[in-house]
């Protein structure tokens, strides 16, 4: 692929707040069209790259560069292409609805008014209403609004359905759908809401604890994690150490064990366990990625049991 | 642009408004509650809502980009920052301006209507205010720092506040218009480039040399005075007070008095010219009547009467009525309280009446007598008066070609005096000793007259006076009970001189004898080690070369502040400079800066002192140390390559888990 075909494209991009290290050697390559899942546990550095992407915060060493132009040297004519929705949905408070649009459509010389209203009409949002005084679902489709309405090329959203009911996910879910309709435009979203990840995305990258483990399609994401239980005539062994194991669990004769990247190298070890049957369980793309973020070797996706809680006393 | 100026109108229009009604609803109450004039009191109400509105309107403007998402709100625009800041701040800055000027406006209007205020009016009482809000932009952008800059440990946030408040004293302080103006001028830039690269920059330190100059000199130039201010305070600590002065006996003897303050109490001693003891008064202290008459300068052991001429600093300025009117409250009777207030007015020539019951002219004086309200003046004075700073507590009214007298509760003015052309008068003052008639003395250029203004025996003392009136500032004039001789007392004009003529003079005003009398040195020092140790830590090397061509000593007073203390002050100069290069040495390295530039910082922390310590982490972000994974030796983290080995920061570690689909794929 072509360096043009990349929207976004970051190569060795790290940030540090003092001593932590928040993003570590990102390197992201973003399709031109494709719609983007970002991925990671709570303070794994997506809405710091985000930053880094829109230039609001400077990179401690690394470059990244968008719609080809260096993220911290970003023209107006390149913001102008780029629609952000922030966390937290910031508007400015005192303004309506109506004189939010036009506040911003003064800006953008792209302004679709009819897909502004159009937002808002799907959110249900008064446009005489007071920003200060709507529900977190009215204000995250005012702000997608304000967003989609310059007709972006590339969209940022930052954990956009955070705080919302199910039926104001559902509605910002649909939006983004409708947004795609222009065939070019690219949509990178950071969300931790698994489903929403798999109802939209074509393309994931998953970041664990600062590093990018994955970038790849959601297909070949789901087909390089995989499921499978051992069935041992006694009780089963303690779980092997396998390259990319993901999670394990032991329960009387049966042993289950999540893998990524399985290869003819782990198979064979797993066949000299002594197993029984080896049985590949389907994972949804929701269960695949939790035990991927979950951590390598435990398993986080487990509920907390009396055991558990014994054990980890103990 | 436009879009982003209506916005913030709308937006802070509101805080403009509050400002104004502040400013509006104080000054009423003043005015309500004293019998004074509209514009000087919003004038005065400025004096501290200037400085408050500035700072209140700069946070408030900026606030709501402190939470990052907000920030990436405002700032994620197809606009550039710059327009973003420009716009913002024009805004901002017009509403402070008008919040603060319109009320000037307004007063001045109300101030001129004839019935409001029993004195005249002149365009040039607008100017304070006008000084103090321009001085108020210096504020908004301390206050957009404040609420932007990122916090450290050393604040960093309230530093700039120290320019501001700088600012602030200098508009009162100094006595010229445009001096006050180019202060402002210069303070104001720096906190404009220091609040704008704290805007462009985000948490980054800012990289433009105009901004990193601009937060330098507000950080720099704030810790400094921070530095002396605590200094100041810390003199309380331990302050001993030593004060020497003069005081003239009965007999026309000139005597020293040593006065000695403590946290314990004070002390008293009381020598001839020459520092030698006067047993006669050993005792002061035991004695609390002649103790307190001794020491209290404000009631000397012999009245006399001090005539000030024109040299006299500090009563005229932009901000001092007294550059285009005077008061002449000291023309009425003593005992009676006056129905009129007169003022001299400096432009007209003129004095004005004013009942202060109606508020309305009653009428004017001119050297040829008085004229209703309205109708023409008679005639007009030479010019400015002589006597600026005591003309509100005398009966004359001088001009170099002449001096006149003024019973203004008869609205009667006549000429006592004639000057010749190469003698012309210097000052005239009232000479009022208790138990004699009120008389006038007049100093001119090489004589002391003393007249009786009523005519019956016009010219009583005339005395010849050989000094050059230029070095001096006043003379206090004292009829000796002891002798009955007249002794005029010539007062030093600058520290320099260390004598001050005094001439004795009989009666009939011949001279007896003229001595130079020796100030004693030093007048006053406080003297206190914790100040001398802070401010002599504090004080920049490059002060010392710099202390004669700036006058430091007339107007700091160092040395006499220090006292004993000035070489230990000196010797915690020299220390502060060497451990504040030290210090910024550490720092340069430990920023990973090159050896030039370390020495570069270096000798900058060892001229101008431990400000530069706060400059130095103002300006500079703190990196993060690495061990390189090639080498094994500290590396920057800001830094793509090891400047130890070139080799790359370590990727992270593998798990066995990634997944990473070919580019091509994608």
């Amino acid at each position: 692929m072509a360096d043009s075909d990349y929207v976004i494209r970051t190569d060795h991009l790290t940030r540090y707040f003092g001593r932590k290290r928040v993003v570590h050697d990102l390197n992201l390559r973003v399709p031109r069209g494709s719609i983007f899942g970002f991925l990671g546990r709570n303070g794994s550095g997506k809405t710091t790259t985000l930053r880094m992407l829109l230039g609001l915060l400077e990179p401690t060493h690394g470059s990244a560069t968008v719609l080809g132009c260096d993220s911290r040297r970003l023209t107006p004519a390149i913001r102008a292409r780029i629609g952000y929705l922030a966390e937290g949905h910031p508007v400015h408070g005192w303004m309506s609805v109506q004189d939010a649009g036009k506040y911003q459509s003064q800006f953008y010389p792209t302004w679709n008014s009819n897909l502004f209203r159009a937002i808002l009409e799907h959110f249900r949002v008064d446009p005489k209403n007071n920003a200060r005084s709507m529900s977190r679902g009215e204000r995250a489709g005012l702000c997608l609004a304000m967003a989609l309405a310059p007709e972006p090329d590339l969209l940022l959203l930052d954990d956009p359905a955070i705080g919302l009911d199910p039926v104001a996910r559902r509605s910002l879910l649909e939006s983004l759908v409708f947004a795609t309709r222009k065939s070019d435009r690219t949509i990178l979203f950071s969300s931790h809401i698994l489903a929403d990840i798999e109802r939209m995305a074509d393309h994931i990258a998953v970041v664990d604890y600062s590093v990018m483990r994955a970038q790849c399609s959601v297909e070949t994401f789901q087909s390089c994690v995989q499921q499978f239980v051992l069935r041992f005539a006694g009780p089963a062994p303690a779980a092997p150490k396998i390259p990319g194991l993901l999670a394990a669990s032991v329960q009387g004769d049966r042993m289950r064990l999540t893998v990524a990247n399985m290869a003819g190298e782990t198979r064979a070890l797993l066949q000299s366990l002594g197993a029984l049957s080896i049985d590949q369980v389907p994972l949804s793309l929701e269960e695949s990625l939790v035990r991927y973020m979950g951590g390598a070797g435990g398993d986080v996706s487990m509920p907390i049991t009396e055991s558990v809680i014994a054990g980890g006393v103990a | 642009m436009k879009a982003l100026l209506f916005k913030e109108f709308r937006e802070n229009g509101k805080w403009g408004l509050l400002a104004f009604l502040i400013v509006v609803v104080w000054a009423y109450i003043r005015l309500a509650v004293g019998e004074t004039n509209a514009l000087l009191q919003v004038n005065e109400v400025l004096f501290l809502m200037a400085p408050i509105a500035g700072l209140a309107l700069g946070i408030a403007q900026f606030v709501f980009e402190c939470r990052p998402d907000n920030w990436a709100f405002v700032v994620h625009r197809p606009i550039s920052r710059g327009a973003i800041f420009a716009g913002k701040a024009i805004a901002g800055l017009s509403l402070l301006f008008t919040a603060l000027l319109l009320p000037i406006v307004l007063s001045a209007i109300v101030a001129n209507r004839s019935g409001h205020t029993p004195m005249p009016f002149n365009w040039r009482m607008m100017l304070p205010g006008l000084a103090t809000s321009i001085s108020a932009a210096g504020w908004y952008f301390a206050g957009i720092l404040l609420t932007l800059h990122r916090a450290r440990w050393y604040g960093s946030r309230v530093l700039p506040i120290g320019m501001a408040f700088l600012g602030s004293a200098w508009v009162v302080l100094v006595p010229d218009l445009w001096l006050a103006l180019l202060g402002v001028m210069l303070m104001i830039p720096c906190l404009a480039a220091a609040a704008w690269g704290v805007f462009s920059n985000g948490d980054a330190a800012p990289r433009t040399l105009v901004t990193r100059l601009g937060l330098a000199a507000s950080s720099g130039v704030s810790s400094l005075f921070l530095f002396l201010l605590v200094g100041q305070v810390a003199a309380q600590i331990d302050l001993v007070s030593v004060e020497k002065f003069f005081q003239i006996e009965k007999t026309g003897r000139f005597v020293v008095v040593n006065l000695r303050q403590d946290s314990t109490g004070a002390s008293r001693t009381v020598t001839d010219l020459d520092g030698h003891p006067l047993p006669e008064y050993a005792n002061l202290d035991q004695d609390p009547e002649a103790r307190d008459r001794w020491t209290n300068r404000m009631a000397p052991l012999i009245e006399d009467s001090w005539i000030d001429w024109p040299m006299s600093v500090g009563v005229t300025g932009y901000r001092a009525l007294s550059s285009f009117m005077c008061r002449l409250d000291g023309a009425f009777p003593k005992t009676s309280c006056p129905q009129i207030s007169a003022w001299y007015n400096i432009d007209r020539r003129i004095i004005q009446l004013y009942s202060k019951a109606t508020r309305h002219p009653a009428g004017t004086i001119g050297p040829d007598g008085f004229s209703p309200a309205g109708s023409v003046a008679k005639g007009e004075f030479p010019g400015k008066p002589l006597n600026i700073s005591q003309q509100n507590r005398v009966h004359t009214l001088a001009f170099p070609s002449a001096v006149y007298w003024m019973d203004l509760d008869q609205q009667r003015i006549h000429k006592i005096f004639s000057a010749s052309a190469d003698d012309p008068v210097l000052s005239a003052a009232d000479f009022d000793i208790p138990g004699s008639p009120l008389r006038a003395a007049i100093m001119t250029q090489s004589r002391l007259h003393i007249i009786d203004p009523t005519g019956k025996s016009p010219l009583q003392f005339s005395g010849r006076l050989d000094f050059d009136h230029t070095l001096f500032s006043g003379a206090g004039i004292i009829n000796v009970p002891g002798t009955g001789r007249i002794l005029a007392n010539i007062w030093w004009e600058r520290d320099e001189d260390k004598t001050f003529p005094s001439f004795e003079f009989t009666p009939d005003g011949t001279l007896v004898k003229m001595t130079e009398i020796p100030l004693p040195q030093p007048m006053l020092f406080n003297h206190s080690v914790s100040r001398a140790t802070l401010m002599g830590i504090a004080t920049p090397l490059i002060s010392v070369p710099l202390y004669r061509p700036l006058r430091f000593e007339r107007n700091f007073h160092f040395h006499r502040m220090m006292g004993p203390d000035w070489n230990y002050f000196l010797t915690c100069m020299v220390v502060s400079a060497i451990l504040s290069a030290l210090v910024t040495l550490i720092l340069a390295r430990r920023f990973g800066f090159s050896l030039r530039r370390a020495i570069a910082w270096t000798f900058t922390a060892c001229i101008l002192g431990p400000a530069v310590i706060i400059i130095f982490l103002t300006l500079n972000d703190f990196p993060v140390w690495l061990r390189c994974a090639s080498c094994h030796r500290l590396r920057i983290a800001d830094e793509l390559l090891c400047k130890h080995c070139g080799s790359l920061h370590a990727p992270p570690e593998l798990d066995g888990r990634e997944i990473f689909e070919p580019c091509s794929a994608m």
